[in-house]
């Protein structure tokens, strides 16, 4: 199969393993299988281009991973 | 999916590792989240998170990473281990000191389903290790939360190096014990929390603790039912495992729905009609009326409920077969990665 990946600031390639939607923000699950990274990034729009920022506090942090958790929990057979 | 704790002798501090593979790493997500997850939440219990590991097995098994953490080796397997404050504090702060826009470019690149459910495995023990700060912040219970988590920790690590059939046993024969002295509290908590932690998570061992500690109480049946599961009512957290099993009545119905899971009522018949409306005349008493339920139930009632209750017997038969071979593979395991 094939998976979208994006390069981060860090200059690492990273797969989009999940997307999650809270607020109308859409976030980006991100994980590298090389270095066991694991990340996550908010899709923002700047001067009409879709563009990745971090985010914006721990809560926020904290919020996603638990939508991402209560989505994937029943996933992994 | 194994827990172990470990001391470094040159600093003297105490880790908690949970070793797992890929497959099972669903597991350990709900694992932090039912129970570490609950409990940590408070200063000391940050810092007890700080050294809780994760290790994702690769190519090695979970006993043989077991082993080399037991003598010493962790380092080898640096490369698949989790820590803590590197994937979720550390870097939640990272990510608020650095923050600019970056246009995206994505691409697509072949990866085989494996690593994909890996990944999704590995991102769900980052998350679930990750809302453990959430709870950290979430409350201002310290004094009773430090009690519970340090409790909880040594509790989790002296039972990995003691647990066998029989500490299980003995463990199971305390509660009965408690079980009889209902006027402390802890004590109540102690029952549910040590049945949980015999049963270590798993769902069908829960379920005969439960039935073992219930059955051979010397009260009647449905006094030590209400005993056993006035006790987790009270005291323990709805999130944990035992979710559901609220007051008496839900008992019933969970011995029900489990004999429909095992095949032993046949949810289209007559028999699953009576049991259910018996469930429902029960709970109806215990809201209009004082004193046990079951007394005041009419007598096919009272049959239904004798029958659930022989279902629950037949249950714990089946399971005590299963829960025999669990616990003996565990003995097994552990003295073979003791080289025993």
């Amino acid at each position: 199969m094939e998976l979208y990946t994006i390069k981060l600031e860090d200059g690492k390639e990273y797969y989009i393993i999940d997307t999650v939607v809270n607020d109308n923000n859409k976030y980006l699950i991100l994980a590298n299988d090389e270095t066991d990274d694991f990340t996550i990034r908010k899709v923002v729009n700047v001067d009409n281009k879709e563009c990745t920022t971090k985010l914006d506090s721990k809560e926020e942090f904290t919020n996603i991973l638990k939508m991402y958790h209560e989505k994937n929990k029943d996933g992994l057979k | 999916m194994a827990v172990i704790t470990k001391k470094y002798p040159y600093t003297g501090d105490e880790y908690f590792f949970i070793i797992s593979n890929q497959k099972e790493c669903k597991e350990v997500a709900s694992y932090i989240f039912n129970k570490a997850g609950d409990f940590l939440t408070s200063k000391e219990a940050l810092s007890h998170a700080a050294r809780l590991l994760i290790y994702l097995t690769k190519d090695k098994s979970v006993k043989e990473v077991t082993e080399d953490i037991l003598n010493g080796r962790e380092d080898e397997r640096i490369d698949s281990i989790l820590r803590v404050e590197k994937y979720s504090y550390l870097s939640v702060k990272k990510q608020e000191d650095e923050k600019k826009a970056i246009p995206i470019k994505v691409s697509k690149k072949p990866i085989l389903t494996a690593k994909v459910k890996k990944l999704i495995a590995f991102g769900l023990a980052v998350a679930a290790v990750g809302t453990i700060y959430g709870n950290v912040k979430a409350t201002k219970k310290e004094n009773e939360d430090n009690h519970q988590i340090s409790t909880y920790i040594g509790k989790l690590g002296s039972e990995v190096d003691s647990e066998d059939y029989t500490y299980n046993r003995n463990i199971i024969d305390q509660n009965k014990r408690k079980a009889l002295d209902n006027t402390y509290l802890l004590d109540y908590q102690s029952i549910a929390m040590d049945i949980l932690e015999v049963a270590n998570g798993n769902p069908d061992l829960i379920e005969l603790c439960f039935y073992d500690a219930y059955q051979n109480l010397d009260y009647d049946k449905l006094t030590a039912i209400d005993n056993i599961f006035t006790t987790l009512k009270l005291n323990v957290r709805d999130d944990l495992a035992l979710e559901g099993i609220k007051d008496d009545s839900v008992y019933l119905e969970y011995v029900l729905d489990n004999a429909v899971k095992r095949n032993l009522v046949d949810e289209s018949s007559s028999l699953y009609s009576h049991l259910q409306n018996a469930i429902n005349n029960y709970k109806n008493v215990r809201l209009t009326s004082s004193g046990m339920p079951y007394n005041n139930l009419s007598d096919s009632d009272k049959a239904s409920i004798d029958k659930l209750m022989g279902l629950a017997e037949k249950m714990k038969k089946d399971l005590g077969e299963t829960y025999k071979v669990l616990l003996e593979a565990r003995v097994n395991e552990r003295e073979s990665s003791r080289g025993l």
